[in-house]
């Protein structure tokens, strides 16, 4: 079980995130909130690449900045801004991930095969990334998340990048995947989790606005979520102030969907 | 449900039970060296070699050219070249150690190495330690080569001071990496150490030209053999 207990993250005097509590248990989480929020803050601190001011982070019991190389080795992690090295080809940028996770050399070939299948990547394996797509890169990345079997994997806005096919192929995936472990999935996009989610976390004003399943959720949202159309010019006002759904582009204008607790007159 | 008193044997099995599953052994520094060493391997330990080699050409060059062509320079103030050697002895090691983490950055790799069971940080200790290796052996020719310029120059003296001044500087920069979270203050002491020291060296302060001068071999290498002990054990803190 992993257990955030009254954990607060500012940078200087700008508060970022203040007193979360969340327990994970096997499942997957997604983690929902608007750009900005704090949600790649709260997955910096849980793979332990930044420290929180106050309260800790606890896997089975022990501090995981205290647990260190043996906290790292059962995760999994996708970050937001992939990188990888341009002249690696997918197969030996996996090689070389797969080493510093110091899995057993001889499963390492037969795991990234049957990753780079999985991924839908075997037929470019051998070719240098540099030419690839984003959508490409993202699966190379989701690849190299999951090449230690983690018992923790976290994705950061994992479906940036994907075409809608990829999209249903990584929730399939994820599905099958989150039976033995804590999957913490963030996003923007609630059409991403929405289906997959055991249990929907959502961000706002630096706390944690809901914690539930999809079904409460949706009961704790009715009659507070509203459609709008904004220009484009008032959205970042708008944004502040509300909490998005879910937002596109229509007709020379933005349709946002967002959840308000006043009633309003739309 | 009455439960019976186990005896001095069982007591001692249990014990030993809990211990075996309970306590983890902890590895040597050794040991722990030689699994990554294992683990990884020459290949991805090293991935950058090319550009290692070319950054130990780049600098030596520099370093060489400098020696030279400051020349006249030397010849008359014999004294400097001391403060020039405990200047610069690092500056190879630096060169190195911050390529890593220039291309780990750039090529916004760093949050994924981070993350992994051996990380960044972990290899890049172990590449110090290789690199404070090669290091000495490129003090020990760029000493000789020093000396063989300026004939007045006491070679053990200065391949002393150099190597002081190499695990002097190898302990800061350990030290600042792990222990520091401020990245300003992280840049200030590493650039501080060879902005303080040319600035004494431009400046021309006889206190320290003379102090360097006037340290007897055996200071110096107290100093060294400290500097040495305290890098070991700060590099140590690097493997969590």
């Amino acid at each position: 079980m992993l257990i955030m207990n009254n954990v607060s993250k500012s940078y200087g005097r700008f508060l970022v995130l203040e007193n979360i509590n969340i327990e994970f248990t096997n499942g997957i989480y997604g983690l929902l909130a608007p750009n900005g929020a704090g949600k790649t803050t709260l997955i910096k601190m849980l793979t332990t690449l930044i420290f929180p001011n106050e309260g800790e982070i606890l896997y089975n019991g022990t501090d995981i900045f205290a647990e260190g190389d043996e906290y790292r080795d059962i995760l999994g992690y996708l970050p937001q801004e992939f990188g990888y090295y341009k002249n690696y080809s997918p197969r030996k940028f996996l090689h070389y991930i797969s080493v510093l996770k110091g899995i057993d050399r001889n499963k390492t070939k037969k795991k990234i095969e049957g990753l780079l299948k999985l991924v839908g990547l075997e037929d470019v394996a051998n070719k240098k990334m540099r030419k690839f797509s984003g959508g490409m890169i993202q699966r190379v990345g989701i690849a190299q998340a999951m090449l230690n079997d983690p018992k923790i994997l976290i994705l950061d806005e994992p479906t940036a990048g994907l075409d809608p096919k990829e999209r249903v192929r990584f929730r399939n995936l994820l599905t099958q995947l989150s039976r033995e472990r804590i999957v913490i999935l963030s996003t923007h996009i609630v059409s991403d989790i929405e289906s997959i989610a055991n249990e929907i976390i959502m961000i706002k004003d630096k706390k944690i606005l809901h914690k539930d399943n999809l079904k409460n959720i949706c009961k704790i949202l009715d009659g507070k979520v509203y459609e709008t159309k904004l220009d484009f010019d008032q959205v970042l006002n708008f944004r502040n102030e509300y909490f998005f759904l879910s937002e596109k582009q229509e007709d020379g204008s933005m349709k946002i969907k967002f959840i308000s607790e006043r009633k309003m007159n739309l | 449900m009455k439960v019976d008193m186990p005896n001095e044997e069982e007591i001692k099995i249990e014990i030993e039970n809990i211990i075996k599953f309970g306590v983890r052994e902890s590895e040597s520094f050794y040991y722990y060296l030689k699994n990554m060493y294992m683990q990884i391997g020459i290949r991805y330990l090293f991935r950058d070699g090319v550009e290692i080699i070319f950054t130990i050409l780049l600098v030596s060059s520099i370093l060489l050219s400098a020696i030279k062509g400051n020349s006249i320079y030397f010849m008359k103030n014999i004294e400097a070249i001391y403060v020039y050697l405990f200047t610069v002895s690092p500056i190879l090691y630096l060169t190195m150690c911050i390529l890593n983490f220039i291309n780990a950055k750039q090529n916004k790799t760093y949050e994924i190495e981070m993350t992994c069971k051996y990380n960044i940080y972990q290899i890049s200790a172990f590449r110090m330690l290789v690199f404070s290796i090669m290091c000495i052996f490129f003090n020990f020719f760029f000493v000789y080569i020093v000396v063989y310029f300026y004939e007045n120059v006491n070679y053990l003296n200065a391949f002393i001071i150099s190597i002081a001044s190499l695990f002097l500087f190898s302990t800061i920069f350990l030290f600042t990496m792990t222990r520091i979270k401020s990245r300003l203050i992280k840049h200030f002491i590493i650039l501080g150490w060879i902005v303080f020291n040319l600035t004494l060296y431009i400046l021309k302060i006889d206190f320290y030209i003379q102090l360097l001068n006037s340290i007897s071999i055996y200071i110096s290498l107290i100093v060294a053999i400290g500097s040495i002990c305290i890098y070991k054990k700060t590099s140590k803190t690097y493997y969590i």
